[in-house]
């Protein structure tokens, strides 16, 4: 990968893990919080654009799995080859890994406290919430065609009903979806 | 084996983890409750931790339920496999996009219409299956609607409604 821009920092196996290692660190509240942290400090480095950055994040909203951890590996790759995609696997990776093993640590000590208790029960109050509030911006961005309403409501039902065989009825739906766009086509 | 068995759930749930990662909680609490790993009432306090450490949420839940269920070497093994497939496909595009232009705007659409009634399935199990207090419920409904119609930022209602959370529980006792 030829180098284009100006170069501020040296793009290192170890600068560009340690650049991932931060942002994921410090960042809490999934993707959407992270992704713009990501491009602004990639752009400030004289990384990337922050416009390229974006088109490698709507890549990695194309492949499953964690889309911070997608869009950085993307980059990763871009910046470095090989060794970047694996310096932003392990920045990125590192961080929660390491600070669920020591919550789950703890957490064996404090389950039992009422007051723990009251704190994840009032969180996970918020965690439904924010869930619902993320279905319904979705069903709202969304301009439906027929056949995918219709085949939205199948594979809920079928998920709710048929919850050991999600993987299958999820491939399903997506190949019946794709061939009901060409037959809409035609 | 049950590293295998659980390296094996986590890598299924890895492969339908499209669109964010509220898309495959649902799926993992049927796993994880299925498997006899925790009681749907744990995995409530996995999620709410999740959500306020850093990190994608399947992917702390996938560690926290690794190391409940084989310590150290449980949580290692469920993280990875959660990102094996996941990896596997960053790979794939990367080779297919150096060879020819393939339109995965259609498949990632298609993708996005699969993705909506696995996160309602989420909510669903998440509601339903622990047993939630009263002001769980108004919390959830006052956080859907500030989310909705305010820009506060997740985090601070996330934390905000904890904290509410322990002074309900403290002025009960």
């Amino acid at each position: 990968m030829p180098a284009g821009g100006s170069v501020l920092k040296a793009k290192t196996f170890f600068s560009l893990f340690w650049a991932f290692f931060v942002i994921s660190a410090v960042t809490i509240g999934g993707s959407y919080a992270i992704v713009p942290i990501m491009a602004s400090r990639l752009a400030r480095r004289g990384w990337m654009e922050e416009q390229g950055f974006y088109d490698l994040f709507a890549l990695a909203q194309a492949v499953p799995g964690p889309t911070t951890l997608t869009t950085a590996v993307f980059v990763g790759q871009q910046l470095l080859g090989l060794a970047g995609a694996a310096a932003a696997f392990l920045g990125i990776m590192l961080p929660p890994v390491v600070s669920i093993i020591l919550v789950s640590l703890l957490y064996g000590a404090v389950a039992g406290n009422p007051l723990v208790q009251g704190f994840l029960q009032g969180s996970y109050g918020t965690v439904l919430g924010l869930v619902a509030a993320l279905l319904v911006r979705m069903l709202r961005a969304r301009k439906w065609r027929i056949h995918e309403v219709a085949l939205s409501l199948l594979c809920f039902a079928a998920l709710l009903l048929f919850r050991s065989w999600a993987l299958p009825i999820v491939i399903a739906t997506v190949i019946l979806v794709r061939l009901g766009a060409l037959a809409w086509k035609s | 084996m049950e590293i295998l068995n659980l390296a094996w759930v986590f890598f299924k749930i890895g492969v339908i983890s499209f669109g964010g990662g509220w898309t495959i909680v649902g799926v993992i609490q049927h796993e994880v409750v299925a498997a006899g790993w925790m009681s749907a009432q744990t995995f409530a306090d996995v999620v709410a931790i999740a959500q306020v450490t850093p990190g994608p949420v399947a992917l702390n839940a996938a560690t926290m339920i690794g190391f409940r269920v084989a310590g150290i070497p449980g949580a290692l093994a469920a993280s990875l496999a959660v990102v094996a497939f996941p990896m596997l496909a960053v790979a794939l595009v990367l080779v297919l996009l150096r060879s020819t232009r393939v339109d995965q705007k259609k498949l990632s659409d298609a993708f996005r219409v699969a993705t909506i009634p696995l996160i309602a399935a989420t909510l669903v199990s998440l509601s339903i299956t622990p047993s939630l207090a009263w002001h769980v419920w108004l919390i959830a409904a006052g956080s859907c609607a500030l989310s909705l119609f305010t820009k506060l930022d997740p985090l601070l209602l996330i934390l905000g409604s904890g904290v509410a959370g322990a002074i309900i529980a403290a002025v009960r006792l």
